[in-house]
Order: structure tokens, then sequence, then C-alpha cells
């Protein structure tokens, strides 16, 4: 019978007997499965064309599926019929046996030689030793790069998921032969200056206008001395007036963009200088804030004076117990974008500020701050957490959406301050997250210093590959954490997270010029070693423990004309392990 | 020891440390048009909001962000702790003028399963003899064996949780009264249990 009569008569008797149309007849006689009888060549690369002869496949051809052994590499062919399928070899095939689903059903077929070059990366997702993966050693010295890593978005971020890797060599098995063979550009200026003014006006519309606002919107009320509610704890409710420290502050930089303050709680000496204040002042005036915006977009101007607030304050410093191992260097707080009576009175600023360290030489408040390094450290902690002000003003006030995750606001800080030319910072812990890559999350919530050093690494590449408008897409979007990165590359997360990994290995090797795979704009050599293991092919097992979004680096050596054999376990089973496998030498 | 009284063990292990169930609490999704004050029960994944050193900690349930703000500082580090698993929580309703800053004033909550369905042990980690044992709330004893007894003995006196299996062993250096068992995972709620000062 032909299918179209088939499928005509079939509509039919739905039509006239729907109830009995639910596909679970216990009458109605099982299905064939699928016949692969012969492959076009059982020796074959990623990207090659592979024609496979059979019958009963489905039709049209992109209806089945054909599975390269790699779980991770399945992939609809192209073109064919119900006795040939032609189907491109997927970027993830291993060596193993094809299978062909068609109709829910499947079929194995032939195995086939997946053949690899030096440079070339895919992933893998076989658990267990029904799924090893086979890496042929065709020279003496060939090594092999796998980065076992933790997939599974569902799973917690802090718990590490043990892994095993055993090898194993063998001769090759000879394979049957059955076969024959961007965002639009932002204009700084005019334009901006109109928007900050117009989510002024939206925020008052929508949070309520306080009172004194219309003082406090006049440009020539500039006040020389002011006060500042500001935060006092990092485990007091930001909502409790309670939590907060009354300063009074005098003001001693006013610029086009700024107002620089500083607490008139001072020292006897070794407190900032006129002139340090000025370079703090002029840097945001003529650098930080226009590059900034250009990158990230406008901002907010709740108190309508066109001009952000820098405070030095004691405060700050005093938030960072004595000898702790690092030290807060300021903060945006988004409160201060709220006008009562939303929030308590002695909370909000209702201005824009940024809080910023005093200098304190001789550890008055806690921790020493010589003045030249307090001086420099304001200037960078100032590009930060502007980041910090753009983002939040932009996505509460204009998208109604929530504020970023933790682990993606923080990263879009650190590119904040490599944009403005503070590489220092963002060296330092990107060299403690190469330490120990598979030890910290990336998605780490709570933002210690080696999640900071992955995340402005992980958005260093992005950028260098889609280019840095991702930046004020991210910024000015109502999407948080994981599926940010997705709507502004296209691409899944966990795929993109994996050529993270290769490039953390791969860049300026010189094994691959494969963009995704090298950093453009930053010479990895720079920020650390990247921690890795060497083991010979078919030695002892080797075991370890990773977080999710986190990954180990491991190389074996094998031995020539025998092929490696890795099966990966996971005993928990929370981790949805893969592994990015790249052939190195 | 079979399966079956591994998993009886495991699910009689799950302390509630600071236990829902008490007095009843409406299940919602969001503080929508809730009144102040409300005792109500969300459910959902712990996250963090926002820049640093003040994050907010939000449960995302299926359908909304519920800032969570609680009144007890050690129930809000603890959460703080969780971040990233997936909780119940019970707590009164805090209204705002701006709605976007109502939150919950969280007053209990408990772990749920991961989503492997294991179910997650809770308990304060000792050292005993060079041996780790994780104490639940009810008692239950656990000898913390396998690949990760390395990192999770570095967080002695901590309360912690862990998911795994007990494990068959005959050794005789096991702690008393104690369950072998080998996780595969765990997470630090507070470095320093209260119980273990």
């Amino acid at each position: 019978m032909h299918r179209f009569k088939a499928v005509f008569l079939g509509m039919a008797a739905c039509a006239l007997f729907a109830v009995s149309c639910g596909g679970d007849d216990p009458a109605a006689p099982p299905a064939d499965p699928p016949v692969v009888s012969s492959v076009s060549a059982t020796t074959v690369s990623p990207g090659d064309t592979l024609l496979i002869s059979g019958s009963r496949f489905d039709t049209p051809a992109s209806a089945n599926r054909v599975r390269f052994f790699n779980s991770l590499a399945v992939v609809a062919p192209f073109a064919g019929s119900e006795t040939e399928l032609s189907v491109v070899v997927d970027k993830d095939a291993t060596s193993g046996a094809i299978t062909v689903t068609s109709n829910a059903l499947s079929a194995q077929g032939p195995p086939l030689d997946v053949v690899r070059g030096v440079g070339d990366v895919f992933v893998f997702g076989g658990l267990g030793t029904s799924q090893p993966l086979v890496l042929p050693n065709p020279t003496a010295t060939t090594q092999y790069l796998v980065i076992p890593h933790a997939t599974n978005s569902n799973a917690p971020y802090t718990p590490n998921y043990s892994y095993g890797i055993a090898s194993t060599l063998a001769p090759p098995v000879v394979a049957n032969e059955t076969g024959s063979g961007a965002p639009g550009t932002y204009t700084v200026g005019e334009e901006f200056e109109a928007w900050r003014w117009e989510q002024t006006r939206e925020l008052v519309e929508r949070a309520g206008r306080p009172t004194g606002m219309t003082a406090q919107r006049a440009p020539a009320s500039v006040q020389q001395t002011r006060q500042f509610n500001v935060l006092k704890t990092t485990t007091g409710s930001v909502l409790e007036t309670s939590s907060y420290q009354r300063v009074t502050a005098e003001l001693r930089y006013s610029g086009t963009k700024c107002l620089v303050y500083s607490d008139i709680d001072t020292l006897g000496s070794g407190n900032l200088a006129q002139s340090d204040f000025n370079a703090m002042g002029q840097a945001f005036d003529t650098s930080i804030e226009t590059t900034n915006v250009a990158y990230f977009g406008g901002y907010s101007d709740i108190d309508g004076n066109g001009k952000v607030i820098i405070l030095s304050t004691p405060v700050v410093n005093r938030m960072t117990p004595p000898g702790s191992g690092g030290f807060i260097a300021g903060f945006f707080l988004s409160i201060d974008l709220y006008t009562t009576p939303s929030v308590p009175v002695g909370t909000t600023n209702q201005a824009e500020v940024l809080y910023l360290l005093a200098s304190d030489p001789g550890s008055f408040w806690g921790n020493p701050f010589p003045v030249a390094f307090t001086a420099q450290e304001n200037i960078n902690t100032t590009a930060h957490e502007h980041e910090h002000l753009i983002s939040f003003s932009r996505r509460l006030l204009v998208e109604h959406g929530p504020a970023q995750e933790t682990w993606l606001e923080e990263g879009m800080a650190h590119m904040a301050e490599r944009l403005n030319g503070i590489d220092t910072a963002n060296q330092n812990r990107a060299a403690l997250y190469l330490d120990d890559p598979g030890n910290i999350s990336l998605e780490h919530n709570s933002a210690p210093l080696e999640q900071r050093g992955g995340i402005y690494l992980f958005l260093q590449l992005m950028a260098d590959r889609y280019g840095t408008d991702i930046l004020k897409s991210i910024v000015q979007s109502k999407c948080t954490g994981r599926a940010c990165i997705q709507n502004v590359t296209g691409e899944n997360f966990y795929d993109l997270f994996a050529e993270f990994l290769a490039a953390l290995y791969l860049t300026g090797r010189g094994i691959t010029d494969d963009p995704q795979f090298n950093f453009a704009s930053i010479d990895l050599a720079d920020f650390g070693s990247l921690a890795t293991a060497s083991h010979v092919a078919g030695g002892l097992q080797v075991t370890g423990s990773i977080r999710r979004t986190a990954g180990d680096f491991h190389i074996f050596s094998g031995v020539l004309n025998q092929e490696t054999r890795l099966v990966f376990t996971n005993p928990g089973g929370s981790a949805r392990l893969r592994q990015v496998v790249v052939r190195i030498q | 020891m079979s399966r079956a009284v591994g998993t009886i063990l495991m699910l009689l292990g799950v302390a509630m440390l600071y236990g829902c169930g008490g007095k009843s609490a409406r299940a919602v999704n969001d503080l929508n048009g809730i009144a102040d004050g409300e005792l109500v029960r969300l459910e959902g994944e712990l996250s963090l909001h926002g820049s640093t050193p003040f994050p907010t900690l939000v449960i995302q349930t299926s359908t909304a962000t519920v800032t969570i703000d609680s009144r007890s500082s050690e129930i809000q580090h603890e959460l703080k702790g969780l971040v990233s698993m997936r909780v119940v929580v019970d707590g009164t309703v805090v209204t705002s003028t701006d709605p976007t800053l109502s939150r919950l004033d969280a007053v209990a909550y408990d772990l749920l399963p991961l989503p492997g369905g294991e179910v997650p042990i809770v308990g304060t980690l000792t050292i005993e003899a060079g041996q780790c044992v994780l104490t639940a709330k009810d008692g239950t004893r656990y000898w913390i064996r396998g690949d990760l007894v390395g990192v999770i003995r570095e967080y002695e006196g901590a309360r912690i949780w862990v998911v795994g299996a007990p494990t068959d062993t005959t050794a005789a250096e096991r702690p008393k009264q104690s369950t072998p068992f080998t996780p595969t995972g765990y997470g630090v709620i507070s470095e320093v249990s209260p119980s273990a000062n």
C-alpha cells in the first residue's frame, strides 16, 4: 500500500472512531523497527556526509534520528527515503556503533571509526562501561585533554559531585566493512541625558514623589555639607533603619558628572588629600562614566541633579573585621533609588550614591589602608560599583524585572573594571580560579573571589566571540543568570561553558586557531596557570569531584597504535557529567 | 544492609532544623494581594540577586521571585548557605507600598530532595577518633566514608547536608552506633553549628 493511501485510511478511521485512536490499542501489532544494512564509509570525520542504507526509515528523512554513539551526537538526516538516509557526521560523533531511530524504534548500524585531528574539540556524554569513549593514538606522543564537568542546572552548585575515569589500552578494533566506503549602537550625550530624566520621571510616578524632591532637583542646590544614611552591617536588613549610620560629609569635588563627598569623621593625619578627591572625580567625569555608559547603557537620575554621588566614609572601612583575608572596597546600594514611603526614612538617600573607603594608614578603623593605595582603589571601585548602579536602575526601573543573579552581576562589574583598563584585581582573581577550576562553580551566587575570576574570564571570552554589545543586552533585559547568556549568544549555556573550559587550555597554545577557543583581547598567560593532572592511559583509575558548572582538567598520554578507552562514572548521578575532549598532541 | 533499610534510614535522617509543618501556612506562589502579617508557605529554589556585599536572598517559585528577609539572623544566614537548593519556606508577609519591596519574614524551612530524588540528610559534623561522623537531629549517626570525606572533614562542627547511600562494610574502626554512609554530594549550611557551641 502506498504510504499516502495508508495515511488517508488511517485518518478516516480516526475520524469515525476517534475514541479508540489514542495510540495505546493493545490489539495493534507492534511496528517493525528500521533496519540498517550498510553505510557508505566506516571511517569518517565530523562534517563528512554519510549514506545509510536499509529499510523502514521514516519519511521525510528529517523525521529520523541518527546517533553517532555519543549520546550528545544525535542529528537528523538532511535527505533520504524509506531505504536510504543522508546525514552529516555530527561534531560530537565518537567511535562506535551508529543508531538509527525511526518511528520511535531504533536499530543499531555498523561501528564507525571517527577520525579527528589535533585541536578538534568535542563533548562526550556517555557514562558507564556500555558507553566507553574510544580514542585512537596514531602517534607515539598522542595526548588527549579530558575535562569532566557538571551541567545539571537543577542540582545545587555548592556540593562537590564525584566522578571517575577508568582508562584502558587495547588494540584497535577493525570496523566491519559493510559499506563501500549586534544590537544597535548607543549614542552617549544628549540622548542619554534625556533618557536619564525620562526614567527618573517614571520612577517617581511608580514609587511616589518623596518630600523635598523638588528642592533636591535644583542643580543650584548642591550642598557643601550634607548627611547620608550609610549601611553599617553586612548581616542586617537593608530595610531596617537600625542597619544604617547617619554621617555628615563635606563636598570635596563638584564635576560635570559626579559630586565627591568625604565623611567629616577623619583622622588626625593620613586622610585622602584634596588632590586625591580631584583625581577620583576627574577619573569618573572624564573616563569611567563615559566608558560604562558606552558598554552597559544609561542609568537613572533619581535626585535629578545629573550627577552620581561618590562618598568616602570610614563606615565602609569598618565593615571588614580586622585581619580579614579580603576587604569590602565599596558598594552601591539599590535602596538609594527608592523613595519614601516605599522604604523607611533613614534608609534611602534618594540619590545615586557609590560608597567608598576612607584612607586609614594606622588601622584606626580596623584595617590598614594607606593613602595612595586607597586613592587608587577608590577609582577602581568606582568603575565596578557604577556598573551595579547602571544594571540595577535599568533592570528594575525601566525593564521592571528582577535584579540580576549575583554571580553574573559581579561578573559584569568585573568586566567594567577591565573595560576601564583596571586589570590587576581581575588577574589575581582569575589566578585563584585557574588554580582549582573544578572546585568553584561559575554560578556560585555568593561570588567568592575565585568565582569572580572565573565569571570574568567567561564573560571576556563571550565578549571576544560575540562582541561587547552583549554586555548592554544583558543589562537591558529582564532575564537573569544563564537565560541572559543564552539570550545574547543564541547558544545553550552549558555548550558555551564547555567551549569556555576548552579555551582555558587551548588559548594561545597554537593547537587551534578557532576563535571559539582563543581569547582575542587578553593573554591568559597573564592570569596565572591552569591546574592540570597528567596520566598515562591504562594506569590507575582517576577519581575526583567537581561542582556544577565547574570542570577538572586531565591529560591522558596514549600508546602508539593502541586505543585509549575511557569509561566515565558519576556515582551520585546528580551532576549530569559531560566531558570536553580534545586531542592536544 | 538492604537498599530498603538504607532508604528508610535516609528518610528518618532528614532533619527539620526550623521545620515547616507547625502552625498551618497557606501555600502560595507569590505575595501578590496577600495581607501584611499573613503566614504563607513558598516552595522553590533559593538564590541571591543583586550585588555584593548586600545581595538579596530570594526564592524563585514556579511563577515569581520573592525576597526573603528573616528577622531571625540565624535562619537568614542558614538560608543563604542553602542557595541553589530547593526548599519550602514558611514566613509572614511584610508588605510595602512598593510591591517590588514586599518580602517574606521566614520563620521555618525544610530542604527538599535533589532533582534526582536524593533526600538530603542534615546534621552536625564531628570527628571521633579520626573518623568523620554526621549526627542528624533525630540522633542517627552516619559514618562518612568515600571520596568526599577528605573535603567534608574540614567542616568539623558545621551543620551540613549530605546525599548519598549507606555502605556495606565490616570495617572494625566504625564509630559506635553509626551507619556507614558514602556521600555523593554535600553542602555547608552553617560553618559552626549553634548546637556545637
